[in-house]
């Protein structure tokens, strides 16, 4: 196992570095990775979650997924979506209604057979949360509107991927096609939407009174945090599994009941990585079982279900967006990122070639249109400005009436001018006190909650040796960055990254043994708190009046 | 997915009780794994397999990325002998006890490499609950363990050619040399270029790491070393700052994970202890639970430690590793330690790594220190009154003291590390090499008869502990914030509150920080 994992991690990571200049999403590279270690020069064989023949390595895969939903789960607050809503539930359930009919349609015109188009109408209507949001990520627009309305617009497709989850689950409980009737689908569609309704029961009830008190409770010890979460996530994956429900919807429930809870973002920081990990097992897997030569062999098929879903997707949301009264930058921009399949597709076919209600060849297909769309649409989204301005240009655009008038952003801005305070022991909490009685826009940080509390300014749980509480906080673009903890590693590297961003930073000196290594970064100010008490401690002497 | 779902409950339920008792977690994670067994289910060994090797190869990743320059730097002389003495004496003994229940020689070897080296993970966490890292005995200890894991790899590359004779021994050493050779070369060039230059986002960071530790896990392979070596040389090619601060926000919840899994999956790797085992590994346990403070102790006063210190050292050592533990495991898949062996140096990791917290606290040591030899000493008190009594003394401390006896008091000052101590007295301070909480060592030095006691001691329990001898003379001491100096007022001490002065010296620096922005931008 350790040597197929090192090979398809050493290989995965030389392809990654060596086409970073392209700016290709990560997973896409990893198929690519898989494509060759597997079908190219046979040197791994590793099965697929769902296939008879489970090793670890499928284990792994299937672990990655239902971290995914696990995350998506986490990441499904009301309050993200609040103000993009009405937009957001009219084109996600809108464009899944429209990209399926259509796509089902030519699915059939293409020649397959009722159930096979179904699953392919299926997997064109699916765009990728993952992929979006890395792009938006890496263009610093997960704030700006059409950043917003686009994972609006994901989340309410997540709640749809749920819904056809169930079906799948449903269609797929007596798993020999030919054996399918109509009452043992009922029956098991009735079982399937059962258990999807106690679960859902069962994880509101739980976000409000089971997980509460004990996540409060074990926040405290980061490892038992994370375990405890995951042991969740896994504990509702085989509640589904009871019901014959996906592991995913368990998952993804698991992570909705968390969602309610103050620990949630940090929870998905700490899992983000492992989560990172799994599924990149995941798509080179994927890589390794894609056929590529049935996939040549029907080009021209996935070429046509491209064109749709690059072209296709983003008209149908121009025409829905726009009906929202939205600018025409930002309809145009909202629509470019729904202009290719998603990882739920590949799962989805997969699912249904596992279950024997499709051909394998199908699942080459969609990966194949898989490979071209994300490709595609990574550049779409990436140049989104540019493509727009070209369009435009064009005058093609004013067949949708949009509204001439820009936008008002009203995008979160990050925190600027403002002063970080890190570590709120003793020190960091009089700093931060001090410092907002001074008038200074303060925010504080710490892993403890429980720290945070009666502070009179804002406040953020997190670990600021964490790239995304470092990005949250606006440290890097602050006043002043402050640190109270008295842990060595973590203020070096702040110091050092502060340093490198050019923003001037007091870090606190607890031990002169820490003092000349934070010289050495060229820290702004050290908190030399003992070498003071030393200086406090001899007016004490006097004012106590001790004379020689 | 049903055995993963049950190695996580029962890590959950581990860290439940190690949240609530404040004890390791390690060895409940091992011994929840091991109750797995009494439950019907079904184990899935591929699997178990792939875990254990996993997270060996993470363990060993984290245990080589702690080599940073910058704690390596400190190690000292006392870190050097402490360690070689720890290990080479814990081992003489575990080889000895093998040999006499009738182990085979190389058996024995592997039954003394088990126990000869203690563990990071406890020590580190204990350290860090007490807030102790910075105090000698911590840096002390630190580098005791470092050293300790250098010796137990290079030893572990020496048994992988065992069958092979001497020269593939030796020959096995030096390819373990060449490959951390590599990852010096590696930490200088490499792996800066890669994960700090090339500015990667956090997942393609993620995947670099890893690619670092499976490429030279994979050169192990190909030199036939044991994977645990090329996963240590990969921890070391990320340890100099700041690559491994970069990766480590990364790193630890992947780490966390595949760690959790790891000792819980070693617990459900071996079956329940039979009677032979529990005897063996229980006897093993109090074998390590009494030589080791006892070891550490004399050679840590020797070396020139406080008796304190040494104890307390001792103390913290006193378990087994978990490196130990891999090594144990090693040994198993080479058929040199038999499933039962096997099963109690896990239980004696269990009960050594379990009585840790137990045994390392204040009032344990200084039970032990009476019965320590260098401490029946009968000095006669010193010949001062109306001194200053100055307990600790840290860099700070020392301006404080010239300062002092420029203005013509008598200082005495107490400390517990011997070139401390020369320096004072070049100064021109009394000054006694010695445990400052020690009450012989404060009748020594008349505490009753000072002027004024000023204690810069690391903690709130030992001011307390001497306020009580210094009676009515004013005793001033510091304290970190508002809380501990709240306790100590409690026992009639003038108290410094660090918090309270390095708060008011920050906005003052702040505020002459913006007169001179102000003058610059009127200036301009």
């Amino acid at each position: 196992m350790l040597y197929s994992l090192g090979l398809m991690i050493v290989v995965s990571a030389l392809f990654v570095l060596s086409f970073r200049w392209l700016k290709i999403p990560n997973l896409l590279i990893y198929m690519f990775a898989g494509l060759l270690l597997g079908p190219g020069l046979g040197l791994i064989e590793a099965s697929l979650p769902g296939e008879e023949s489970h090793g670890p390595i499928a284990v792994i895969s299937e672990v990655g997924i239902i971290l995914l939903l696990f995350l998506v789960g986490l990441e499904l607050s009301f309050e993200r979506i609040r103000d993009v809503g009405p937009v957001a539930v009219a084109a996600g359930l809108g464009q899944v209604v429209f990209t399926a009919g259509i796509g089902f349609g030519l699915a059939t015109l293409l020649g397959y057979e009722p159930m096979s188009a179904f699953f392919l109408a299926t997997a064109l209507t699916f765009s990728s949360t993952v992929v979006v949001v890395k792009l938006l990520d890496m263009r610093g627009d997960l704030h700006a509107l059409y950043g917003r309305i686009a994972v609006g617009i994901f989340l309410v497709q997540d709640l749809v991927v749920i819904v056809a989850l169930t079906f799948l689950a449903g269609l797929s409980g007596s798993g020999d096609p030919a054996e399918l009737d109509l009452w043992s689908i009922s029956v098991d569609l009735a079982w399937a939407f059962g258990g999807m309704a106690l679960m859902l029961v069962g994880a509101v009830v739980a976000s409000k009174y089971l997980l509460p008190l004990p996540f409060r409770w074990i926040q405290r010890s980061s490892e038992g945090l994370l375990v405890w979460s995951v042991t969740w996530c896994f504990a509702m994956v085989l509640a589904a599994e009871a019901f014959s429900l996906s592991p995913e919807i368990g998952a993804f429930l698991a992570g909705v009941a968390l969602a309610q809870l103050g620990c949630a973002h940090d929870l998905m920081r700490r899992v983000h990585p492992i989560m990172n990990f799994f599924i990149a097992v995941f798509f080179v897997t994927l890589g390794v079982n894609m056929n590529l030569g049935s996939a040549l062999d029907q080009w021209s098929t996935a070429i046509v279900l491209s064109l749709f879903v690059l072209l296709g997707n983003p008209l149908i949301f121009m025409i829905i967006i726009t009906r929202f009264g939205y600018g025409e930058k930002t309809s145009f921009q909202t629509s470019v990122t729904v202009a290719q399949i998603s990882e739920f597709s590949f799962i989805f076919a997969q699912m249904g070639v596992a279950a024997s209600l499709i051909d394998e060849p199908i699942l080459s297909v969609v990966a194949f249109v898989g490979l071209i769309t994300i490709s595609a649409s990574t550049y779409m989204i990436l140049y989104s400005d540019q493509l727009y301005a070209a369009i435009a240009w064009t005058g093609v655009l004013r067949i949708f009436f949009a509204n001439q008038e820009p936008d008002v952003d009203e995008a979160e801005a990050r925190p600027s001018d403002h002063v970080v305070v890190v570590g709120m022991n003793g020190l960091g909490r009089r700093i931060a006190a001090a410092l907002h009685a001074r008038g200074e826009a303060v925010l504080a940080i710490d892993v403890d909650a429980a720290k945070l509390t009666d502070l009179p300014c804002d406040t953020m749980v997190g670990d600021i040796d964490h790239p995304d509480v470092l990005d949250q906080s606006g440290a890097l673009g602050a006043k002043l960055v402050v640190s109270a903890l008295k842990i060595e590693n973590v203020n070096n590297l702040l110091a050092w990254r502060c340093r490198q961003a050019g923003v001037p930073v007091a870090i606190h000196g607890f031990d002169q043994s820490v003092c000349a290594d934070l010289q050495e970064l060229d820290v702004t100010y050290v908190l030399n708190s003992k070498a003071l008490g030393a200086q406090a401690m001899r007016a004490k002497l006097n004012a106590l009046e001790v004379h020689a | 997915m049903t055995f993963i779902a049950m190695l996580l409950l029962a890590a959950a339920v581990a860290y439940g009780i190690a949240r609530f008792t404040r004890a390791p977690s390690v060895p409940l994670l091992v011994a929840a794994g091991l109750a797995l067994k009494l439950l019907p289910i079904e184990i899935d060994e591929e699997l178990l397999e792939g875990m254990l090797l996993l997270g060996l190869a993470l363990l060993l990743f984290a245990a080589g990325a702690e080599l940073d320059e910058r704690r390596t730097r400190e190690l000292g002389r006392a870190s050097a002998i402490i360690s070689v003495v720890q290990f080479l004496g814990l081992g003489a003994g575990g080889y000895g006890i093998a040999w006499l229940l009738g182990y085979p020689p190389l058996t024995s070897f592997f039954v003394a490499l088990t126990i000869a080296a203690s563990s990071s993970l406890i020590a580190v966490r204990l350290l860090h609950q007490k807030q102790q890292f910075f105090e000698p005995f911590g840096r002390l200890t630190l580098g005791v363990l470092l050293i300790q894991t250098v010796l137990a790899l290079i030893a572990m590359a020496a048994l992988a050619q065992v069958d092979q004779g001497m020269p593939a021994m030796e020959s096995s050493v030096l390819r373990t040399l060449v490959l951390g050779g590599l990852a010096l070369l590696a930490s200088r060039t490499l792996t800066p270029w890669l994960l700090l230059r090339l500015g990667l986002d956090e997942e393609t960071l993620l995947l670099g790491v890893l690619a670092v530790l499976f490429a030279f896990v994979g050169l192990a392979w190909t030199m036939e070393l044991p994977l645990a070596i090329g996963a240590f040389c990969a921890g070391y090619a990320v340890s100099p700052f700041p690559v491994n601060g970069v990766i480590r926000g990364q790193l630890r919840s992947v780490n966390d994970f595949f760690l959790a899994m790891f000792f819980t999956a070693l617990g459900a790797s071996f079956g329940l202890p039979n009677l032979t085992s529990l005897l063996i590994g229980v006897g093993l346990a109090l074998f390590v639970l009494i030589a080791t403070p006892a070891l550490v102790s004399l050679i840590g006063r020797a070396t020139g430690l406080t008796s304190l210190a040494s104890v307390e050292s001792g103390l913290l050592l006193a378990q087994t590793s978990e490196i130990s533990l891999v090594i144990a495991l090693f040994g198993r898949a080479g058929g040199h330690v038999s499933d039962e062996l096997f099963a109690a140096l896990t239980l004696c990791a269990v009960i050594t790594m379990s009585a840790t917290p137990l045994i390392a606290r204040e009032e344990v040591a200084h039970l032990l220190l009476r019965l320590h030899p260098f401490e029946h000493r009968k000095d006669e008190p010193l010949d001062v009154s109306d001194h200053l009594l100055v307990l600790g003394c840290g860099e700070n401390t020392f301006a404080l003291i010239e300062d002092l006896l420029e203005r013509g008091f008598e200082v005495v000052v107490i400390d517990d590390d011997a070139g401390v101590v020369d320096r004072l007295r070049a100064l021109g301070a009394k000054a006694v090499l010695g445990d400052a909480t020690n009450p012989k060592i404060l009748s020594h030095v008349r505490i009753d008869q000072a002027k004024a006691v000023l204690s810069t001691l690391r903690r709130v329990v030992h001011h307390e502990r001497v306020a009580k001898h210094a009676k009515e003379v004013p005793f001033i001491t510091r304290a970190f914030d508002e809380a501990e100096a709240a306790e100590l007022r409690k026992s009639g001490e003038h108290v410094v509150c660090m918090a309270e002065i390095t708060t008011q010296a920050f906005m003052a620096w702040l505020d002459e920080r913006a007169k001179q922005e102000q003058a610059g931008k009127e200036a301009s």
